[in-house]
């Protein structure tokens, strides 16, 4: 039982890291590197 | 604290004196590209720390490029988040005086405090030249220093000269312009008055005098017309001067800096060779025959060596593998699942990817030594032509060069092209080029299936050509979106040439370090994490009666026409004990989530001769196309093919066999499909990371566009390299 539990434990860590690593690559960062609309208008 | 600009043409070796002054390591390049984003550092100067930015290599602040616009706009502070800095130091190729000084011009008018380091000193002291600095620091009113960043000369000097300048805040006299061009400037302030946010400076005006484009005009909110009007009238009356607009502040700097320089420099001594000899090995290198042999040969000594010298060290990591399983297996016995999930899982999939750590050292201390040799700007001149041919030019070879490497730094360095379109069609080319991430999965198919049976000439040369597969359907592909879907113009390519130097040790074991980090890190993350979630679909369900059932089957197969042989089954280390533990794996990896999945999609790439395990390995390698060796060593770990006869991957894939249908018996990998796998992985896009960065750059709808053209492409490719390859081979 034990083993089951730690071994759903260590399975659900690596999907957790998994979802949060793809948000963070595909939710877009602050500051645009000067490739933006707005970034353009204050050059 | 202070805020220090570093600025500079490309190739003057700005990144190496932001490390001396800062301690923190960069990537040190010889061509443009190198520096597209804004790297920060603290300096430690004798008044205190300051923060140091090392902006972008840029001719000139016309701003033609996204990273000359960055460089701009940290200048004038107009970069979110990025103050307005205090001092500039302008770093100038000493072997180049006068052309670099153009862009030091440009940034007087800025009005910020300025300090020039002459670097390359060491290199015009070859050439026998010298430059008299105190004379001219007289004429140029900035405190000068000579340093050689390569070397840390000058150095110190250069932090107290920083440090006077802010107390003295000395800045560089601009030029004074003709009457025209101050009417002219003083005619458009009257026309955009008013309709900017904030008021142009005098500086920002010139610059909607002189550039074609210039990126000023978008900050006028309105009344665009009146001030067009005057800006064509400013230009028609230096045109009456006999100035062609577009180049007038180029002929009128240049005039200025020829009287600013007069006598400034000096022949010291004789040069001999010319410049340091780099002229005579140019004429062989850029050769347009031997040139490109040269690019060729080089090319294929790099993955020769890739590939030979890696092998005693992937025998010690390999090793070290094992001897871990050992140990974890052992302590974990009782524990039959978590046993698995460490060493069939964990274990086995990351080490069979971080076995591949000395290929990737070895290729990255190629890089770095082609790089800092200067070769690289010679192969970017040379992939001109062919590149011409396409659309695009020299100036996209750079970026898809670094793709070799990875991606993502390839799709960054697109920013130093001015072109909208053809940086558009570099950006979705560029994921073709082979990265270092393909490499783990082309070494172990040949070493597995090319190098016992061919030798190891045949092994690197079949790397080599699986590295230019990409760059071979890269050519076609901008051909046919420059001519038809994006339609670029042709554009004039200029690339300066750095001299030939010996490297410096410590940025290329450093290069190496960083892709050695890198590679760990994602072994220990990306991987890991992925390699958790294929075992446990490869693992579950673990229906209760299935084991009997198999046991039931074995043993009518196998213990009742001969009932002697039960007693066989009592020595676990037995024939007979080991096959039936084989099959017990065999049956649950078949039944589990992973190879129902597998099952499924396996008929799309059936004509490629995949069978299910290939293609869940396919499958799991979209997020990461490395994924397919530590998925791979899980399946085949999990389903009891790995065993004292198969102690390693590449022996257990070439023992795999077709356990059913109509190919039962024979080998699943034969040498078609193991090129149609080496292809279909050459010419995919598989890498979430380059994605999401192709998408910031040029939107997802494009994004989604170059996913299904290279995953079609992929997938045409392996299936006419498997039905191609069998049809010649039987």
């Amino acid at each position: 039982m034990l083993e089951s539990i730690v071994v759903a434990a260590i399975v659900l860590a690596a999907a957790a890291f998994l979802f949060n690593k793809w948000r963070k690559t595909t939710s877009p960062k602050k500051g645009c590197g000067g490739n933006c609309d707005c970034h353009k208008t204050k050059l | 604290m202070k805020h220090i600009a570093l600025i500079g043409n490309p190739n003057t070796g700005k990144t190496s004196l932001f490390n001396c002054l800062t301690g923190m390591r960069q990537r040190v390049g010889n061509y443009p590209g190198v520096t597209v984003e804004k790297k920060l550092g603290t300096a430690y100067l004798a008044d205190g720390p300051a923060t140091m930015i090392d902006l972008p290599g840029a001719y000139s602040l016309s701003a033609s490029s996204l990273d000359e616009r960055v460089a701009v706009d940290v200048l004038s502070g107009h970069l979110p988040g990025i103050e307005r800095p205090d001092i500039v130091v302008c770093v100038i190729d000493a072997t180049n005086l006068k052309r670099n000084l153009f862009l030091a011009m440009q940034i007087a008018e800025l009005g910020i405090p300025m300090v020039i380091a002459l670097n390359l000193w060491d290199a015009l002291e070859q050439r026998g030249l010298s430059i008299d600095i105190v004379e001219l620091e007289k004429r140029l009113g900035v405190p000068i220093v000579a340093t050689v960043g390569r070397k840390g000369i000058g150095i110190s000097e250069l932090r107290d000269a920083i440090s006077k300048a802010a107390t003295q805040e000395r800045c560089l006299a601009p030029m004074t312009w003709p009457a025209e061009v101050n009417e002219a400037v003083n005619n458009i302030h009257c026309a955009a008055d008013g309709h900017t946010a904030v008021p142009l400076t005098d500086m920002e005006v010139r610059r909607l005098l002189f550039d074609a484009n210039s990126a000023v005009l978008d900050r006028v909110q309105s009344n665009h017309e009146k001030v067009r009007a005057s800006i064509s009238e400013g230009r028609e009356n230096l045109r009456k001067l006999g100035l062609n607009p577009m180049a007038a502040e180029a002929v009128l700097c240049y005039k200025h800096l020829d009287k600013l320089l007069e006598g400034v420099i000096k022949q010291a001594g004789d040069a001999p060779n010319g410049p340091d000899g780099t002229e005579s090995i140019d004429k062989l290198m850029l050769h347009r025959f031997a040139g490109l042999l040269i690019f060729a040969a080089m090319m294929y000594v790099v993955f020769q060596a890739v590939y030979s010298w890696a092998g005693p060290l992937m025998d010690l990591v390999d090793g070290l593998k094992g001897w871990v399983q050992g140990i974890v297996g052992g302590w974990l016995e009782p524990w039959p699942m978590m046993s698995s999930l460490m060493t069939d899982g964990i274990i086995e999939g990351v080490g069979a990817f971080a076995i591949f750590l000395p290929q990737i050292l070895i290729l990255f201390f190629f890089i770095a030594l082609l790089e800092d040799t200067g070769y690289m700007a010679r192969a970017a001149f040379l992939m001109d032509k062919l590149f011409g041919w396409c659309g695009l030019n020299g100036k996209s070879f750079v970026p898809m060069l670094s793709g070799y490497a990875c991606a993502i730094p390839g799709i960054l360095a697109t920013r130093t092209i001015e072109d909208p379109k053809a940086r558009m069609v570099t950006i979705l080319v560029t994921p073709l080029m082979s990265c270092s991430a393909r490499l783990p999965v082309y070494v172990l198919l040949i070493g597995a299936f090319v190098e016992p049976k061919y030798g190891p000439w045949a092994a690197g040369l079949a790397l080599f050509v699986m590295h230019i597969v990409g760059l071979l359907v890269a050519v076609p592909a901008a051909y046919i979106l420059t001519k038809f879907v994006i339609k670029t113009k042709p554009q004039p390519f200029l690339l300066e040439m750095p001299s030939y130097r010996l490297p410096r040790m410590q940025d290329v074991l450093f290069r190496m370090w960083m892709a050695g980090k890198e590679f760990v890190i994602r072994a220990g993350t990306i991987i890991l994490a992925i390699t958790v979630i294929v075992w446990a679909l490869l693992y579950f369900p673990r229906p209760a009666g299935l084991e009997d059932e198999v046991t039931k089957e074995f043993y009518a197969e196998h213990i009742e026409p001969n009932p002697a042989s039960a007693s066989l089954l009592d020595d676990p280390d037995s024939e007979l004990s080991v096959e039936l533990s084989n099959t017990i794996d065999a049956a649950y990896i078949n039944q589990s989530f992973m190879a129902r999945i597998g099952k499924a999609i396996q008929p799309v790439f059936a004509p490629a001769g995949f069978d299910w395990k290939i293609t869940v390995g396919v499958v799991a390698s979209f997020p990461a196309r490395e994924v397919i060796i530590s998925t791979l060593g899980v399946i085949y770990s999990l389903g009891g093919d790995v065993d004292e006869e198969s102690p390693d991957l590449m022996t257990t894939l070439s023992n795999a066999t077709w356990k059913e249908g109509p190919r039962a018996g024979t080998p699943i990998f034969t040498l078609p499909v193991v090129f149609a796998i080496m292809v279909f992985f050459a010419l995919c896009q598989q890498c979430g990371a380059t994605l999401a960065v192709m998408a910031k750059e040029i939107g997802w709808k494009w994004v989604a566009g170059s996913f299904v053209f290279q995953t079609s492409i992929a997938w045409l490719g392996a299936v006419l390299v498997y039905q191609l390859g069998t049809a010649i081979l039987s």
